[in-house]
């Protein structure tokens, strides 16, 4: 059986979304982590039909093969818009290859592919596994990170209310950081375990990483918030507890670990659904998906509006096929 | 394919089965035939040069036979000898020349009579072989300094001389279609999974090996069929640390010739455990447990972190640090990647040679070594000191683990590479390859890198730290807890 318990489950949405966390770009104030509560309770309403879908029996996938077609559609672009966010950010969490233009971001890219492509290849218990160890580890190393912007911080910074004026928006960054909610859609009915534990677990994990990540790196970064392209990795930067030894570099290591487990979590369901639907590609499943991944990074990468757009847009989608699914299934029974 | 021999019966005629035998073993100088009479009946007396005690032979076996009288028929005499004389507790039969071959080539004693077309077996074995003694690669400060030899039956001994019970049971099979060689599986009757022990029974069918010189040879049977560079077939030299095992439901495989048990399944945080962890205190083996992790981390990364870290990530040194490192780079004509390739090559090179050379050209090599790396490739300016002192360090963290040594090995050199093309990066995304690897690799269904992944807290308590034993022996573990 290719199953995964329930925690392992939120532990792969989870790093999807630390990931997309990391990569965060513009200001970010107390507002910003009321926006992103407020996104991912969105998101748990656009998960709730896939939760009655699986809890009534059935499950999404096996309703035909356009929920699924559109799932893998869902979940490669995902993919892409994690390696655009790749892209974007290896430039200061220092990369080596990436300043070499685009031969160093695609080999860059490349490279955290084919990791991902040897996690993937061991098939959903194996992401499984691996993404509760990661989880645990980047939770530990990102305690050490906030213990030490503890030294760096100030208080008042949380009053600093540039994007006070603008909760509307924080709202659709918060709802787009949606990795994690669509890969636990796409797997929660591969799980052991009730789908509602799982997302409930999802939830209030995201909840904690997200509120304690952006108000930590409001208290370490709020007074040059303006000067921070990517406040999260400014922020790991600026709590530095000694003079000298540089603390980023764990964050460096916890970026790429999320970065790889995160492009797995979205390539393992997606090649099991693409080798459901066309057999014959069974056994380069996983190669593909993360090729189409790459070619949708580079598309995100050159068009950053359709990324937002799509990665804004993908709980909406999420709900909307899971509506579709069960309003069906009512309707025929 | 069995062999034409195999189940051809054994003649009546003595003549006959005499010539047939020689004609079989092409006359083979190392088996002797002494024709003899007993009672009235011609008999012959059969057993393999080197592999029979002769003294036994003579008093236990000779000396009683020759003192029988007065015999109807050869039927009548084996008959009498079975009923009356106990020449040796082991007394098989052999109605075909393939059991004739398979009992005189394991030292037993044969008796041939004419008329009969029976053989009886007396157990006499007296080969030479090597005594118990202290495992080689198992060292132990604590417990007990015996280990197993390359006699099977001394081996099963051994094992039953620590477990006494009934429910320890020991299954006899023979494997290589020419070497023929005795296997034992050994496991706890009322504590190993019966699924496992069908799917390991199943397992050792499909050997169809001419020979089995190796645990090399067994292996691979038990272990996944994809490709892992870790192994989820365990050995072990030591009767103590076996009987452990098989207390927590693992099953052990002995190999005649072998001085080493198969154990099945095994578990990555089996390599960080040793019988000394429960002879000291709790803290202490806890202590020592963390520093084996530690250890392993710094085997396999730390040529990859000093390359990536000197080479692309100078910022995360001190001033101190890094003016020292510049400086000793600096004076070196080789770059980094070179320079530590060419460290850990030769560190490669001397420890093979210094495993396959006669022992004592072994304190040579030490002294070669240490001039050639210690001494001449610092002072020539071909090798940095950080460098070199990089190098032993990792070497020395994969001596603290040398069950994980062949993966640290390989492992190390995939970590420099990782370091020196990507940086942190790479080494990151090696790290994360390493992980899944351990994370896929199951032994019929026992993930090998439980109790951590998936979390099993009850496993805890004798990985990640070390519980008294007090509260140990009430926690009834065994292996099926691990099962997924």
């Amino acid at each position: 059986m290719n199953r995964l318990s329930g925690r392992q489950l939120a532990a792969a949405a989870l790093v999807t979304d630390a990931f997309t966390l990391f990569c965060l770009r513009g200001g970010l104030s107390a507002v910003s982590a009321a926006g992103f509560l407020a996104g991912a309770l969105v998101q748990l309403l656009a998960l709730l039909p896939v939760i009655g879908c699986i809890s009534a029996g059935g499950g999404l996938f096996s309703s035909g093969r356009i929920v699924s077609g559109a799932a893998v559609l869902l979940l490669i672009g995902w993919g892409g818009a994690l390696f655009a966010m790749l892209w974007r950010t290896s430039g200061v969490v220092f990369i080596p290859w990436e300043s070499h233009g685009p031969f160093g971001e695609l080999l860059v890219g490349a490279a955290l592919a084919g990791a991902a492509l040897y996690v993937t290849s061991g098939g959903l218990r194996t992401l499984g596994r691996c993404a509760a160890v990661a989880a645990v580890i980047g939770g530990l190393c990102l305690l050490g990170l906030m213990l030490s912007a503890a030294v760096s911080s100030e208080v008042e910074n949380l009053a600093i209310n540039r994007t006070a004026d603008s909760f509307p928006r924080e709202f659709l960054r918060g709802l787009s950081l949606s990795g994690g909610s669509l890969v636990i859609s796409s797997m929660a009915e591969l799980t052991g375990e009730s789908p509602k534990r799982s997302v409930g677990r999802y939830f209030a994990g995201k909840a904690i990483l997200g509120t304690s990540v952006i108000l930590t790196s409001v208290l370490v970064a709020g007074g040059v918030m303006e000067l921070a392209g990517f406040p999260v990795v400014m922020a790991a930067q600026l709590s530095q507890p000694f003079s000298s030894q540089r603390i980023d570099s764990l964050f460096l290591i916890v970026f790429s670990v999320c970065g790889v487990f995160g492009a797995a979590a979205l390539a393992a369901p997606a090649a099991e659904l693409t080798g459901r639907l066309f057999p014959k590609l069974r056994r380069f499943r996983s190669v593909i998906v993360l090729a189409l991944m790459l070619a949708a990074g580079l598309f995100f990468a050159w068009s950053e509006t359709a990324g937002r757009v799509f990665t804004i847009g993908t709980p909406a989608a999420v709900f909307l096929l899971s509506a579709g699914v069960w309003l069906k299934r009512r309707a025929g029974a | 394919m069995p062999a034409d021999y195999e189940n051809l019966p054994l003649p009546e005629d003595l003549r006959l089965t005499i010539s047939r035998l020689r004609e079989l073993t092409g006359n083979s100088s190392d088996l002797l035939i002494s024709q003899l009479t007993i009672g009235g009946a011609d008999c012959a007396l059969l057993c393999c040069e080197g592999m029979v005690s002769s003294s036994y032979i003579a008093e236990e076996i000779a000396e009683p036979l020759s003192q029988i009288s007065g015999v109807e028929s050869s039927a009548a005499l084996l008959d009498h000898i079975r009923k009356y004389l106990l020449l040796s507790t082991d007394s098989p039969t052999a109605d075909t020349f393939g059991q004739l071959f398979r009992l005189v080539y394991s030292g037993f004693a044969l008796l041939l009579a004419n008329g009969s077309s029976q053989a009886l077996a007396f157990g006499a074995q007296g080969y030479a072989s090597r005594g118990v003694q202290e495992p080689a690669n198992e060292s132990n400060i604590m417990g007990a300094h015996e280990g197993f030899s390359e006699v099977i039956r001394t081996n099963m001994s051994q094992v039953r001389r620590r477990l006494k019970t009934p429910e320890l049971c020991m299954e006899m099979l023979q494997k290589g279609s020419q070497s023929r060689t005795d296997l034992c599986l050994c496991y706890m009757k009322d504590r190993v999974p019966p699924e496992l022990l069908s799917r390991i029974r199943s397992s050792l069918d499909q050997i169809k090996l001419e020979a089995l010189l190796t645990t090399g040879h067994i292996r691979p049977f038990l272990e996944q069929r994809s490709f892992h560079l870790f192994s989820t077939a365990g050995t072990t030299e030591r009767p103590d640390v076996l009987c452990s095992k098989l207390i927590e439901g693992r099953v052990a495989i002995f190999c005649d010739g072998l001085p080493f048990a198969v154990v099945v399944p095994k578990l990555f945080c089996e390599s960080f455990q040793t019988l000394d962890d429960y002879a000291f205190k709790p803290l202490y083996a806890g202590f020592i447990r963390w520093l084996k992790y530690l250890s392993f981390l710094v085997a396999v990364l730390l040529p990859g972190v000093y390359a990536a870290v000197v080479m692309y990530h100078p910022e995360l040194l001190n001033s101190t640090l890094l003016m020292l490192l510049v400086k000793a780079e600096k004076e070196a004509p080789l770059s980094i990647i070179t320079e530590s390739l060419l460290v850990l090559l030769m560190y490669e090179a001397i420890r093979e040679a210094g495993v396959r050379l006669p022992k004592p050209a072994g304190g040579a090599i030490s002294v070669i070594s240490g001039l050639m790396i210690g001494d001449a490739a610092v002072k020539s300016g071909l090798v940095s000191t950080p460098l070199l002192t990089m190098t032993a360090l990792s070497v020395l963290g994969g001596m603290s683990v040398p069950e994980l040594d062949p993966q640290i090995t390989l492992l190390r050199f995939g970590s420099l590479a990782a370091g020196g093309f990507l940086g942190l990066f790479g080494v990151s995304l090696l790290c994360c390859v390493i992980l899944a690897d351990i994370c896929s690799a199951e032994s019929y269904g026992f993930p090998y890198f439980a109790p951590f992944s998936p979390f099993k807290r009850a496993g805890m308590s004798d990985t990640l730290y070390r519980t008294g034993v007090r509260k140990m022996q009430s926690r009834g573990f065994t292996v099926e807890d691990y099962h997924e």
